[in-house]
Order: C-alpha cells, then structure tokens, then sequence
C-alpha cells in the first residue's frame, strides 16, 4: 500500500509545479506576489494571498520530497536532502550547530510537530520593547485559533513515548509543572520520524496543506531555485534575479531566472532572508538588518535508564515542562523550556559527540538512553542581545553569535533541572553533554560536576532548531525593519513573512507563532493588494 | 586548483590560497592556526596542493584521504570491523559519505573545513598543530591522543576542530546499516515500513 504523495495526482492535474533544474534556458515569471521560501511563513501567505484571487508564484531553493520519498526513514537521506548544508550548517565559530530545512515545506517538512501559541510574556515584551502594535494576546487568539484549526492543532491525546514519559514522571515526582504538547497531526501514526519527513502525510506541514491549497488555487511552485538579489529602485522592489540549481540541489544549472511581481513577501527564514537583503543593498539606515539574531540555544543530557526507552520510536515531543521558564517574568535570569529529543541513532551520535570506546559502549546502549534538551529564551535581557546574520564576499550568509555570562549561567541551570528530572525519573546514570562530562551516578555526584564544569564555547556543545529574528517587527523604527503589518520600512511592495520578523526568541517552539503572524499578516496584505 | 561547489553567488573559482587569505580576513579558524598555516606554505616554498577533487568524489582532494584514512579507525576504533573486504567497503562507503557532507555545506563551512583538512595535511601544521607523523604511518592510538589533545585543549579553535571531524565521522557511520547495529537500532518499524514500501 503506498501513501499517496499528493503531488503526483496534483501534477497530473495541472497543478503548475515547476523543477528548475530541469530548465535548459533562461526564464522570466511573472505573479501578482512572489513569495521566496515554503516554510511555515510562505507556505501560509501564499494559501491566503492565492485564495484572495492574486497569481502567486512560491520560490523553493530546496527539493520538492513528498511521502514517496520519506517511506524510508532513512536519518542518512533525510539529514543530507532536507535540511540546510545537509544539516551542516553552524555559526561562523562552528561553536552552534543549526538544524534548519531546506525542502519544499521548509523546516516544516521536518520538524518534530511542537505547536505552542506565543507566550503573552513574549507579547508584551515586544509590544513594551519594540512598540509592536495588534500583536497583543487578545488581538492574536483569533489567529492562532484560525490557524490551529487548519492544521489541527490540539494536545497530542496518545500517551507520550517512554522518552517524553520520563520527562512527566521526573517532573511530577519534583512537583514541577509539565504539560502535553499540542502537534499538528491528523491520523498519526505515532512512529517517531517527523525529523524525517513524515512518510503519512499526517504531520500537517505546508507541504501537505497550504501548499497544495495554493496549487489548487492556481499558484505557481518553482523549486530548486536559489534568490540571488531584489532590485531596489524608487522605493519599491522592481523585481528579482535567482538562480537555478541543478538536480543535487548544490550546484548551479546556470540557467537564470527573473520574476517580475506588484509585490514580494521574504519567506526564507532568519538567515537567508537577512543574507538576500544584505545581497540587495537593501535601504537600512538604522543597520537593522541581520540584527538580534535570536536561536533558542539548547544544550542536553542524556540519561541510562534501567528499563528500554526507544527514543527513536513514536511521537517525538508530547511533554514539556516550562518549571524554569518565566519564574522571573520574561526578563531577569534566562528561562528556559524542557522537552527531549528523539534518538534516531545518526542524530544520537551527533549529540553524543565522543569517539573510540566510549563512542561505542556509549551508542550501544542507544535504546535505554533518554534524552532532554532545554530551549534558552534568548533576546529578553541586554546579555543576552542575539546573534547577527551577516555575508561573506560571495554573498553567502554567516551567522554570528556569542554567549555571555548571563546565558552559560541558563546552560549551567538548565543542566542541573535536566539531570535532577532524569535522576526522579529514576536514570542509573545521567551525563550532562560537555566536552569534559562523563556519566554520572547519582544526582548529588552530577550536581557538583554540573558546577565544576567550564562554561566556555565548544567546550558546552549547543545546538539549535529555531532560527528568529534579523528583521524585527515593531513601530520603533530605529530597532525594527519591518512595521507591526510586517511590511518592509523602505520599499512599498516588500513584506517579510516569517520567523525572522520576531525580535526576541519565542520561548516555545516558534512554528504556531509564525503560523499566527503570517495569517494575520498575509490577510491584511491580501485586503491591500485586493483593495 | 580545487573549485569549491557552490550554490553561492559569485562564488568563481577558488584556490586553496585564495581560500587561506579569505580567512584571514574573516578568521574563522582564527589567526593561531592561519599563521602556521601560513609559515608552512612560506618554508616549504609550498603554494597548494592537487588542484582537482579526488577521482569519484565531489569535494575531497586526493591530498585529504590519508588523512581521512587514519582518522576513521582512530574515531570508530572496534566499531570498524577487522581487516578485510568487508572493512574495506565501510570505510570506502564513510570517505563518500563524508565527502557528500561537505560538498552540501555553504560556501563558509566549506572554506573552513577545507582550512582544517589543510592544516593536518601539510607536514609541519601537521606537527606542530596535531602532533603526529605522516598519516599513513599512524596508528589508531596515536590518532585518538591526537583527538584527546585537541578535545582536551584551552584554545576554542582545536576544541573546534575536533568536534567537526567527530561529528563528521560518527554522523557518517550512525548512518550506515553498520552504524544501526552497533546502536542496537532495530530500523524504522517493520510493519509500517513494509506498508509504505510494499
């Protein structure tokens, strides 16, 4: 029985999807709305501004892989197809390796399916900081609600996986908050592969709702397309030059192409909608651009337990806890989230990141190894301002990013509530992830491991999956670059849809929230352009 | 000299050289490593290597597979199994595997993996940055007192190296049907798998 892919059918029936690097000579497309990038950002902008009865044409730089190509499960293929630099993209010191996708859905093709509105504390830090206006809590449920709705969006009502279970059980046991997450699931299976490509088309990513919607509308889909610059002149983008890429998806095809749209919406995410500005010359006379890079950094603890957890199988994420999240308001201290990772064994090895015998004794207990990641909420505190996204002489994007005290302070705190939930969840061993840990017996032994660690770059490993901000939204237009409708300040017909327009992380996993601005932003922009 | 791919605008032809000079503007494996780097290429009178990537790979140059060579038993020790054709298939399979990994990488990582292949290639950065002889002649312990030194290091920049040829190799073998068995992976489930592939 194969899962239907969708796009086949789609295609047969004159959906117009277009594999640019296929193309043998130059081309020139023309819309009412060029949106660049599939993600959570463009994929919801170009369902709304299509149903709105606009020609939109949809940019993909990545593939378009569908459930024939996720039947495998494969992490190897998954990682190397459908993330960024094959999920080797990292900051410029290599000291935060990034997990960001890279395929026709964006991260959303990927992603492990946490849907949380933005927090109010988040809300009103920006509407207090940044003078973002109709972003409040109230103003923004009904979008959130709207959006909850199309892609069904509701408390995962399985019981979680032994690996998320070990997050409620530690985490009663302390008397610490823990919730269940919302997924945006239909008819989900409970097989744990989301990182790879849901090969049901359960997860309700763009790739399997807004995106085929937009098709039936009469969009346009060109994927295996790379935007080289946006052409500034008389205050408006008078058009945009991209590139082909060829069948790898690395190399170009050199066959080049030109869009000429009334309007264009940056769905690309933090770091390549900040790069393709920079690229563009693009008015920023407050160099706001590629600022306040925000990412959510995790770091992570793994955990022996005595009985077999299976990280690698069923729902990813279905339990956080944010016991350590707001307990000062957004500001003072860092907050931070708790959920887990799943453990398929390429991503294991990558998180483990030891070698030789430890490498192997360690791997080889892969199935009773729990795993727990804490999500710092970065951007709330002047320690903690973000990163930035800047070019090098190619135009390739870099991103910057530093810690200070104040954030290895959230690492080290964070390390110590992970290894206290896995010691109550009953873990034999837990090994905080640090250059110079090694397991640990009890929680007092780790504790005061976890305190004599050195807090310093590299030596903590860290990652992240959450990419924000570079182009912050807001009516102080000396801290933002777009206005409260996510409209660009210095280009009429320009909007910018997506996670890059927050001016703080999110504190939760961003997905819902980009959802939920991009459906207000995307309805409002219709109703001009429509006007 | 070696083309770096790249899906990057205005990303010509790049050599080795061009590569080094980039970062010493931009620093990434910072000003330690580039000036011995840079003495190197300046006392041997050596101005580049092989020009073209290896033959049947994409981004590695036949100058980086000893190194490479070496590192995969230092890195996986007993994980690989004992010499013979079914060793020499892994490890052929893990070279691509990595090679692939760093053809998908942007045009900046590019560089800076290139930079660090270079280092340990080049007989006296090899020395005095890895501490070890010509590649072919080391053995898997003096491979892992390298690794040691560089994980155990105060300068950030080896603890960056390190961590990248880690996740290089470990990240390549965790994805092979060997790696599977070694984490005691059963695979994605049977019966879903056989529905969707049936």
């Amino acid at each position: 029985m194969a899962i239907d892919d969708i796009y086949t059918k789609g295609i047969a029936d004159g959906w117009k999807v277009v594999d640019a690097s296929t193309l043998k000579q130059d081309q020139t497309y023309e819309a009412d709305v060029a949106i660049i990038g599939s993600g959570a950002g463009g994929g919801t902008a170009a369902e709304i501004l299509s149903a709105a009865g606009l020609k939109v044409l949809i940019l993909e730089e990545g593939p378009l892989q569908t459930a024939a190509n996720f039947k495998d499960m494969n992490d190897a293929r998954a990682y190397g197809e459908l993330y960024q630099e094959g999920a080797g993209r990292a900051t410029s010191d290599g000291a935060v390796a990034i997990l960001q996708g890279r395929s026709v859905g964006g991260t959303t093709t990927v992603n492990w399916t946490s849907s949380f509105r933005t927090p109010p504390q988040t809300l009103q830090y920006w509407a207090d900081t940044f003078a973002l206006k109709g972003g409040g809590e109230a103003d923004m449920a009904p979008w959130f609600a709207q959006m909850e709705e199309r892609l069904g969006i509701s408390p995962w009502a399985v019981p979680p996986n032994a690996n998320n279970d070990a997050l409620k059980r530690g985490a009663d046991k302390l008397g610490w908050a823990a919730h269940v997450i919302p997924r945006n699931v239909r008819g989900c299976w409970n097989l744990g592969y989301c990182g790879l490509g849901c090969p049901t088309n359960a997860k309700q990513s763009m790739l399997v709702t807004t995106i085929p919607s937009a098709l039936k509308n009469g969009a346009q889909l060109v994927h295996h397309v790379s935007v080289r610059k946006l052409q500034f002149s008389g205050g408006k983008v008078s058009g945009l030059s991209a590139e082909a890429l060829g069948p790898d998806g690395v190399k170009r095809s050199g066959v080049n192409i030109t869009v000429k749209a009334r309007h264009y919406v940056l769905a690309g995410g933090a770091i390549n909608n900040p790069a393709l500005l920079l690229r563009s010359n693009a008015p920023d006379p407050h160099q706001r651009i590629g600022k306040r890079t925000c990412i959510h950094p995790v770091n992570l603890s793994l955990a022996m337990m005595p009985e077999k957890v299976e990280g690698y199988y069923g729902a990813p994420q279905s339990v956080y806890s944010d016991e350590y999240q707001w307990k000062h308001g957004a500001t003072g201290p860092a907050g931070y989230k708790i959920e887990v990772a799943p453990m398929q064994p390429l991503l294991g090895s990558v998180i483990f990141g030891r070698y030789g015998e430890e490498l192997k004794t360690g791997m080889a207990q892969l199935p009773n190894m729990q795993s727990m990641l804490a999500l710092l909420r970065d951007g709330f505190d002047e320690q903690s301002p973000g990163g930035s996204v800047e070019i090098d002489d190619s135009g390739a994007p870099v991103l910057h990013y530093d810690f200070s005290d104040y954030m290895w302070d959230g690492f080290r705190r964070a390390y110590l509530s992970m290894a206290e939930l896995q010691f109550a969840a009953g873990a034999k061993q837990v090994m905080p992830l640090h250059l110079d840990s090694r397991p640990y017996e009890s929680w007092e032994q780790t504790r005061t491991a976890i305190g004599g660690l050195q807090y310093r770059k590299q030596r903590v490993p860290v990652f992240t999956a959450h990419l924000m901000g570079g182009c912050a939204m807001g009516e102080d237009e000396k801290l933002t670059v777009v206005d409260s409708d996510a409209r660009f300040r210095h280009a009429d017909n320009l909007s910018i849809i997506d996670g890059s327009i927050f001016p703080t992380s999110i504190g939760a996993n961003p997905q819902l929230s980009i959802y939920g601005f991009a459906c207000k932003n995307a309805t409002k922009l219709a109703g001009v352009l429509k006007a | 000299m070696r083309n770096l791919p790249s899906s990057e605008a205005g990303a010509g032809p790049e050599t080795v050289d061009a590569t080094r000079r980039t970062l010493l503007q931009t620093g990434l494996f910072g000003s330690l490593l580039l000036g011995a780097a840079g003495a190197t290429a300046t006392l041997s009178g050596c101005t580049g290597r092989t020009e073209a990537t290896a033959a049947g790979y994409k981004f590695l140059r036949d100058a980086d597979l000893p190194f490479l060579r070496a590192l995969l038993p230092g890195v996986l020790g007993s994980l690989l199994p004992a010499a013979g054709m079914e060793r020499d298939r892994l490890l052929d399979d893990l070279l691509h595997r990595i090679d692939l990994s760093g053809y998908r990488l942007g045009l900046p990582s590019q560089k800076a993996l290139a930079q660090l292949f270079d280092l340990l290639n080049m007989r006296l950065t090899r020395r005095l940055m890895a501490g070890i002889g010509p590649w072919e002649e080391s053995t898997p312990a003096q491979v892992q007192a390298f690794l040691e030194r560089w994980r155990g290091s105060s300068f950030a920049v080896l603890n960056t190296g390190y961590r990248a040829l880690i996740k290089l190799v470990a990240g390549s073998f965790y994805g092979t049907p060997a790696g599977w068995a070694a984490a005691n992976y059963p695979g994605p489930p049977p019966g879903p798998y056989q529905v969707f592939n049936s």
